[in-house]
C-alpha cells in the first residue's frame, strides 16, 4: 500500500510542480509591463473563407491601473464605422464591464455588454469582445504541457482552464517565449475542438516593451482570418483615468 | 422641408472641405402588401461632422425620404447642431437634433422629449423615426456622469401619417383631425377645424451616470405631449368645430442597466402627469362628453432582458405595463400599453447574414405584429434583407388588427458609405 502511495505522489509532484510553474509563468505573462499606458493605431483585415475581405481601422488607448485596466476602442474607418467603439474596465480584477457605441444609432448611449456576448466576434472579425480584456492569472488555472521550439524560438506550452463557468472559451493553449514574456501563438477551443488560432507574425521591442506588431488569428470554425497590424503605438503617454470614460467612448471626434 | 434645403446647402461646401467626417446611407425597399398594392419606398441620409475650431464642433444629418403611393418626398433635417466646449467638461449647444432616451428595446418609457415619424412605425427602428427638435442647452461630463439640460423655444408633435395613406387608411391615431372631420361628416355635421398652437417654453434634463456596475439615469420633461389632440366643440346643431390642440404636461423617470453574469437587466420607469387621453370611441359615448377628452396620469415601468446563448443566438424579453390613473370615463388607450416583447436573432458569419424575429403582443388589446428579416451584409457598403411582416389582432381604429392590410412580404437594399 505504501509502495502504491509513494508512486502516486511521484506521479503527483511533477504535475503540481509544472502547474506551480506555469501558474508562475503566466503570472508575469499577463503581469508584464507594458507601460503605464499606450495609445496604438491599428489596421483590422478580416477575410471570409470565401475571400471577400473587410478592413477597418480603430485606435486603441490602455491604462495600467491598480484597480484594473482599462481601454477604449474607437474605429477610425470605414466611415460609416467612425465613432463606434467599446470600453474595456476591470473592477479591482474582480469583475470586467464592457460597453458598446454604434455612432451609427441615433440612440446616443452606450449599451452594457453581458458575460455571454463577450463571446462574440467584435465587429464581424474572428476577434471576440473578451480578447481586448486584460486576463487576470487567478480567473484560471495553468499547466505547463510541453517545452517546445516555435520557429526557432523556445517556448513553453501553457494549458490554460477558466475557473469561470462563464468565459467563451473552454480551455487555451499558448505557446510562450519565457524570456519575453510574450505568448506567440494560442489556440483557443470550444466544445473540445479547435476554434481559432493567434499567431504573433511579428513583434518588435518598441520603448523597451516587446509588443506583437503583427498578429494573425485563424478560425477553424470559420474559415476566415483576421489580420491585426499595429500601425503606430505610443507608450507612457500620460493618459489620465477620466479618459476612459462613457464621454470618450460616445464622442464623436476621435 | 425647408429646414431640409438649408441643410443640403450647407452640408455640401463643409463636406468639400478637408478634415470634416461625412457618412450616409441609401434605402430602397418594395413592400408587397396583403391590400393587393405593392409600394416602394426611398431613403437617402447623409450625416456630417466636424470642428470649426478646437473648441466649437458642428454635426449635421439630412435624410430624404418618398413612397410611391401616398406620401410622396420630403426632406428632413435630423440634426444641425452647433457645440462649444466652453471648458473641458462644459459643452454648450444650440440647434436642432433628436435623441431617444430609455434604455429598453423600442418601447421607451422615458422616450418623452422628441417627438416621431408615426409614418414609419414598425418599418423603421425608433431611434430612425425620431423628429429633430430646435433646442439650447447644456451638457455636463465629469468622470462616467453626464447631465445635459435642453431648452425647447416651440413645442414639437408626431408626424402623422396621411389618414388616406395604404399605411393608415382608417387606423391612424384619434387625434389625426382629418381622421374625426371624415367622421363627423359621415354623421352629416359640418365641420370647422382649426389649430390653436401658441410659442411654448419647454424645457428637459438628462441625467445618466454609474456606480459599480450598475448603469443608471434620469430624464424630466416639462412640455408638449407629443399626441397632440383634437378638442371639439358643438357650437351650433348640426355643427362642430375640430381644434387641434397641443397639451403641456410633466414627465419624468429612472432607467437602469445592470449585467448580471450572462443576463443583461434593464428597466425604465417613467411617471406621466396630466395627460389627455380620448374618451371611449363608441360615438354615443363620445358625443355625449364635453370635449371628448378626459385627463390622468399614467405610469409607465418596462423591464427588459437580454441574454447571449451559444451559437450567436441574441434573446431579448420585454415586459411593459402602464397603470392610468382614475380617469372619469372609459379612454382609447394609445398604442404601446401593456404588451410584451420578444426577439431571437441568429447571426452568421461567412456569408455575413443575420436572422432576426421579432414579436410585439400587446396583451390588453390582445392584438400586435411580428416581424421575421434576413439581413445579408454582402461586403461593407451593401447589404440586402428580405422579410415579412404580419399584424393581428382586433380590427376597430387603434387595434393592432386594423393594420392586418398591410401585413407585406418586403425586399430591401441598403448602401452605405
Amino acid at each position: 500500500m505504501k509502495s502504491i502511495f509513494s508512486v502516486l505522489l511521484m506521479l503527483a509532484l511533477p504535475a503540481a510542480a509544472s502547474a506551480q510553474d506555469a501558474q508562475a509563468l503566466m503570472d508575469k505573462v499577463n503581469n508584464r509591463y507594458v507601460g503605464d499606458d499606450a495609445l496604438s493605431e491599428v489596421t483590422l483585415e478580416y477575410t471570409s473563407k470565401s475571400g471577400s475581405s473587410k478592413e477597418y481601422e480603430l485606435r486603441i488607448w490602455n491604462i495600467e491601473e491598480s484597480a484594473g485596466n482599462k481601454t477604449l476602442l474607437k474605429y477610425t474607418a470605414p466611415n460609416f464605422m467612425r465613432g463606434s467603439g467599446v470600453l474595456v474596465h476591470g473592477e479591482d480584477k474582480q469583475e470586467t464591464l464592457q460597453w458598446l457605441y454604434l455612432s451609427q444609432a441615433a440612440k446616443k448611449e452606450a449599451r452594457k455588454i453581458s458575460s455571454s456576448e463577450r463571446g462574440r466576434p467584435l465587429f464581424g472579425t474572428d476577434i471576440f469582445y473578451v480578447d481586448i480584456e486584460a486576463k487576470a492569472t487567478e480567473d484560471f488555472t495553468y499547466q505547463q504541457l510541453r517545452d517546445e521550439m516555435l520557429d526557432g524560438i523556445a517556448t513553453v506550452v501553457v494549458q490554460a482552464v477558466p475557473n469561470k463557468p462563464d468565459y467563451p472559451y473552454e480551455r487555451t493553449i499558448s505557446w510562450v517565449d519565457p524570456e519575453r514574456l510574450l505568448e506567440l501563438k494560442v489556440e483557443y477551443y470550444q466544445d473540445g475542438k479547435l476554434l481559432k488560432t493567434l499567431i504573433a507574425e511579428q513583434t518588435e521591442q518598441i520603448e523597451g516593451v516587446w509588443t506583437v506588431t503583427r498578429s494573425k488569428v485563424v478560425s477553424a470554425k470559420q474559415g476566415s482570418n483576421t489580420v491585426m497590424n499595429i500601425d503606430k503605438i505610443d507608450y507612457n503617454l500620460g493618459l489620465q483615468v477620466d479618459q476612459f470614460s462613457f464621454k470618450a467612448l460616445t464622442a464623436r471626434e476621435i | 422641408m425647408r429646414k431640409g434645403l438649408l441643410a443640403l446647402l450647407l452640408s455640401a461646401p463643409v463636406l468639400a472641405s478637408a478634415g470634416w467626417n461625412h457618412t450616409g446611407t441609401v434605402n430602397l425597399r418594395m413592400d408587397a402588401r396583403e391590400a393587393g398594392e405593392s409600394a416602394l419606398l426611398g431613403r437617402a441620409a447623409v450625416e456630417a461632422s466636424g470642428e470649426l475650431s478646437e473648441r466649437l464642433s458642428l454635426q449635421m444629418e439630412v435624410e430624404g425620404n418618398g413612397e410611391t403611393s401616398v406620401e410622396g418626398a420630403s426632406a428632413e433635417l435630423r440634426t444641425l447642431l452647433l457645440d462649444w466646449q466652453v471648458h473641458d467638461a462644459v459643452h454648450l449647444f444650440a440647434g436642432w437634433q433628436q435623441q431617444v432616451w430609455g434604455r429598453a428595446d423600442e418601447v421607451n418609457p422615458l422616450d418623452f422629449a422628441f417627438a416621431e415619424d408615426t409614418r414609419w412605425y414598425y418599418l423603421e427602428p425608433r431611434a430612425q423615426r425620431k423628429l429633430a427638435r430646435l433646442s439650447a442647452g447644456t451638457r455636463i461630463e465629469w468622470g462616467d456622469s453626464s447631465l445635459a439640460l435642453f431648452y425647447f423655444p416651440e413645442s414639437s408633435r408626431n408626424h402623422l401619417a396621411d389618414a388616406d395613406s395604404i399605411w393608415c387608411e382608417g387606423t391612424c391615431d384619434f387625434a389625426d383631425p382629418d381622421f374625426q372631420r371624415d367622421q363627423f361628416a359621415a354623421l352629416g355635421f359640418a365641420v370647422n377645424t382649426s389649430k390653436a398652437s401658441a410659442p411654448r417654453h419647454e424645457w428637459a434634463g438628462r441625467y445618466t451616470s454609474r456606480l459599480g456596475g450598475l448603469d443608471f439615469g434620469a430624464a424630466v420633461y416639462y412640455g408638449t405631449d407629443h399626441r397632440q389632440r383634437v378638442e371639439r366643440t358643438f357650437v351650433a346643431p348640426g355643427v362642430v368645430e375640430l381644434e387641434t390642440k397641443e397639451y403641456q404636461s410633466l414627465s419624468y423617470g429612472v432607467d437602469a442597466a445592470y449585467a448580471l453574469g450572462d443576463v443583461v437587466a434593464r428597466a425604465e420607469l417613467a411617471r406621466y402627469q396630466d395627460v389627455k387621453l380620448y374618451i371611449d370611441s363608441e360615438l354615443p359615448r363620445y358625443l355625449a362628453d364635453a370635449d371628448g377628452l378626459t385627463e390622468t396620469d399614467a405610469t409607465a415601468a418596462i423591464l427588459s432582458l437580454d441574454y447571449t446563448a451559444p451559437g450567436d443566438i441574441y434573446l431579448n424579453l420585454q415586459y411593459q405595463d402602464v397603470w392610468l390613473g382614475e380617469p372619469e370615463d372609459e379612454v382609447i388607450l394609445p398604442r404601446e400599453l401593456n404588451l410584451a416583447t420578444f426577439q431571437i436573432a441568429k447571426t452568421f458569419y461567412d456569408p455575413d447574414v443575420k436572422i432576426e424575429w421579432t414579436t410585439l403582443y400587446d396583451i390588453g388589446k390582445e392584438g400586435g405584429f411580428s416581424k421575421l428579416e434576413a439581413r445579408w451584409q454582402m461586403d461593407m457598403q451593401w447589404m440586402l434583407s428580405v422579410g415579412c411582416l404580419a399584424f393581428d389582432g382586433e380590427d376597430s381604429a387603434e387595434d393592432y388588427g386594423a393594420f392586418r392590410k398591410n401585413n407585406s412580404v418586403y425586399l430591401a437594399t441598403q448602401y452605405q458609405f
